[in-house]
């Protein structure tokens, strides 16, 4: 009881003085981190360029082709005036060619980073597989790496379908990429206070019609991979009893109706992003890469399906006292978590839809923004354990860099560093807190930490946009529809904080009553959970028809069974 | 009592956006905490309890 209570001392007191610490520097750093930079004294005023006439452009000539055909290994002479495409070769180039050139290269640029980050994004499930499968035991690993495999697939035709329609049916407008003008179909009603709240899109389905556009196209892959990781995440939290049948359908819902409704209300020009427009709370609820849109819609349909699932056979003793159930692979648990980090990198950035134009070029910063926030989290998370419990635990470690990440993906695009590490350390925190909170008292089994790490510092992420926005942001001079820069509590805007909350209020409220409803329909049609003999041989025969291990013997501590495979 | 947890998670969302109809920013404030607890409440205070009543580890 004394070394308890000793620890406990230790605990609070370091704790305290980490607290201390970063509230005393706190105002030092924002205020440091928020001066921007002066012009320098007596800077000379550009005079005014002179126009461009035909008899410019005629005047320009680049290498010829004889000089070309001897090669270009400094490539000084590859791309000039004769690579612009001319739109009528008997006149020449033009300065239409020219204006419209500079044009598509802008959203050349635009395209490539989009659908590159995209790709990252889309490489994140190989993440999320490594980091479930790995916190799970070995007799379940082909069931939950299928999961992981095939949300892709059944949720990207969902998605295809219906989803990426409802949810960006009604976006036009959207100048990085084109303009997306064909999406430009959203129902709306008549709201609070006689204002116009967006409830849905319809122009998008099966990608067909006037949607089969260039930009439509880096719009879809774009969502999707997003999409994707809110359903991978439900599949984490319902490990180790959940039929693969009902996983299929319940995924299939989320990706065609529930995920993109929140999308559309935050992403698609919807209610919530028209808060500061209709009501003048800040610039309507900012969600800059997905905090809520993403990871809290995921970690409360994982807390959905986890209560109608209920536990796992041997979780709780007849007491309500949680007994561990370790992981098989802690080292892929780990590499998995890179995996997600480097994915990240992909996430956030790539959330600027461009990397040309409106601000975008704050892409570094918004990754060095993303990369901080995960380091913070890991640390912290790092610390709780080993202070509360004296080691440096591993899973929780894997568990506090994604926190962090979780937590910064929505201000990545407003905070500065300083209000990076700061989300990412709490949300460390955090993590570890809310995993005891699900476990200990509200006996809500979740094998992986899903739950707290996607749904409560995802939470945290949404709210924090709500206090550490710094107004520097200058993505094209306003954010939905509101001028200005995005600027939380702390710089001067509490009604940004009130559209965050309402964002919040929204997932706990809406969402995740939704998505409740949807898996009790499942559960109440085929059955969501296994039944016992299934559960306690492991998931993998039963469900899957192969073991994940086929060579090695299975051996379950603290249940005393294992499964014996004979080696052919 | 599922379906009333469920009814009371709604009632919080409908008390946090009932905010904007308050000028002041601090009533604000106050309105949308309070919705989002209650919202809270519903899902891992009614709802929750409703489903360990039942718990496998009970039986």
């Amino acid at each position: 009881m004394l070394v308890t209570i000793n620890r406990w001392r230790r605990v609070v007191s370091v704790l305290g003085a980490v607290l201390w610490l970063s509230l005393g520097a706190l105002p030092v750093a924002l205020a440091q981190a928020q001066q921007p930079a002066g012009a320098p004294p007596g800077a000379a005023t550009a005079p005014a360029p002179a126009a461009i006439t035909p008899a410019d452009l005629k005047a320009v000539s680049g290498p010829s082709a004889e000089t070309l055909g001897k090669g270009d290994p400094g490539g000084a002479l590859t791309g000039s005036v004769g690579d612009v495409v001319v739109s009528d070769p008997k006149a020449g180039l033009s300065l239409a060619d020219l204006v419209n050139q500079v044009g598509q290269n802008r959203i050349a640029v635009n395209f490539v980073w989009t659908l590159i980050t995209g790709y990252l994004v889309m490489f994140m499930q190989a993440g999320f597989a490594a980091v479930e499968t790995g916190l799970c035991r070995a007799k379940n690993a082909n069931h939950t790496m299928m999961m992981n495999f095939m949300v892709y697939g059944f949720g990207l035709f969902a998605y295809w379908v219906m989803g990426f329609a409802i949810q960006q049916g009604g976006s036009a407008g959207i100048s990085s990429l084109g303009g997306l003008n064909p999406l430009s179909s959203e129902f709306s009603i008549t709201g609070l206070g006689g204002k116009s709240w967006g409830l849905f899109g319809y122009k998008g389905f099966f990608l067909s019609g006037s949607s089969y556009d260039v930009g439509v196209m880096v719009m879809f892959l774009f969502q999707m991979v997003f999409m994707d990781t809110a359903a991978t995440i439900v599949t984490g939290a319902a490990a180790e009893r959940w039929k693969f049948a009902a996983f299929a359908i319940s995924s299939v819902f989320l990706a065609a109706i529930t995920y993109p409704l929140y999308g559309n209300w935050a992403w698609g020009g919807g209610w919530l992003s028209a808060l500061g427009t209709n009501y003048k709370l800040g610039h309507g609820y900012c969600d800059f890469a997905g905090s809520g849109v993403v990871h809290t819609v995921g970690g409360l349909s994982a807390l959905a399906v986890s209560m109608i699932l209920g536990p796992r056979i041997g979780k709780y003793n007849r007491n309500g006292s949680p007994n561990p159930m370790p992981g098989h692979d802690i080292t892929m648990v780990l590499i998995g978590c890179f995996i997600l980090a480097f994915g990240w990198f992909g996430f956030n950035p790539g959330s600027t839809l461009g990397a040309s134009g409106n601000g975008a070029l704050r892409i570094g910063a918004i990754a060095v923004n993303t990369m901080l926030a995960g380091c913070t989290g890991s640390i912290a998370a790092l610390l709780y354990m080993w202070i509360r419990f004296g080691k440096p635990d591993a899973s929780m470690a894997g568990n506090g860099l994604l926190a962090g990440l979780v937590a910064i993906t929505a201000p990545s695009g407003f905070v500065n560093t300083v209000g990076a590490a700061i989300i990412g350390f709490a949300a460390g925190m955090l993590v570890c807190l809310s995993v005891e909170f699900f476990e200990r008292v509200l006996k809500v089994d979740d094998p992986v930490g899903a739950i707290s790490v996607h749904g409560t510092c995802g939470l945290w992420g949404v709210i924090s946009v709500g206090l550490f926005a710094d107004g520097t942001s200058n993505y094209g001079g306003s954010w939905n529809g509101v001028n200005g820069s995005v600027t939380g509590l702390f710089y001067g805007d509490p009604g940004q904080l009130v559209a965050q909350l309402i964002g919040c209020a929204t997932l706990v409220g809406i969402v995740f009553t939704l998505s409740y409803l949807f898996n009790w329909l499942i559960d109440a049609l085929v059955g969501q959970r296994v039944g016992a003999a299934s559960e306690l041989e492991g998931l993998d025969l039963p469900e899957m028809g192969a073991l994940g291990y086929p060579e090695f013997q299975l051996v379950t501590p603290g249940l005393g069974r294992s499964v014996e495979i004979a080696a052919d | 009592m599922k379906v009333l947890g469920l009814l009371v998670c709604v009632l919080g969302w409908l008390i946090a956006v009932s905010c904007v109809e308050f000028s002041s920013v601090g009533v604000q404030l106050v309105v949308v905490v309070l919705g989002f607890l209650v919202a809270g409440f519903g899902a891992l205070g009614i709802l929750n309890s409703a489903h360990i009543r039942d718990a496998i580890w009970k039986s």
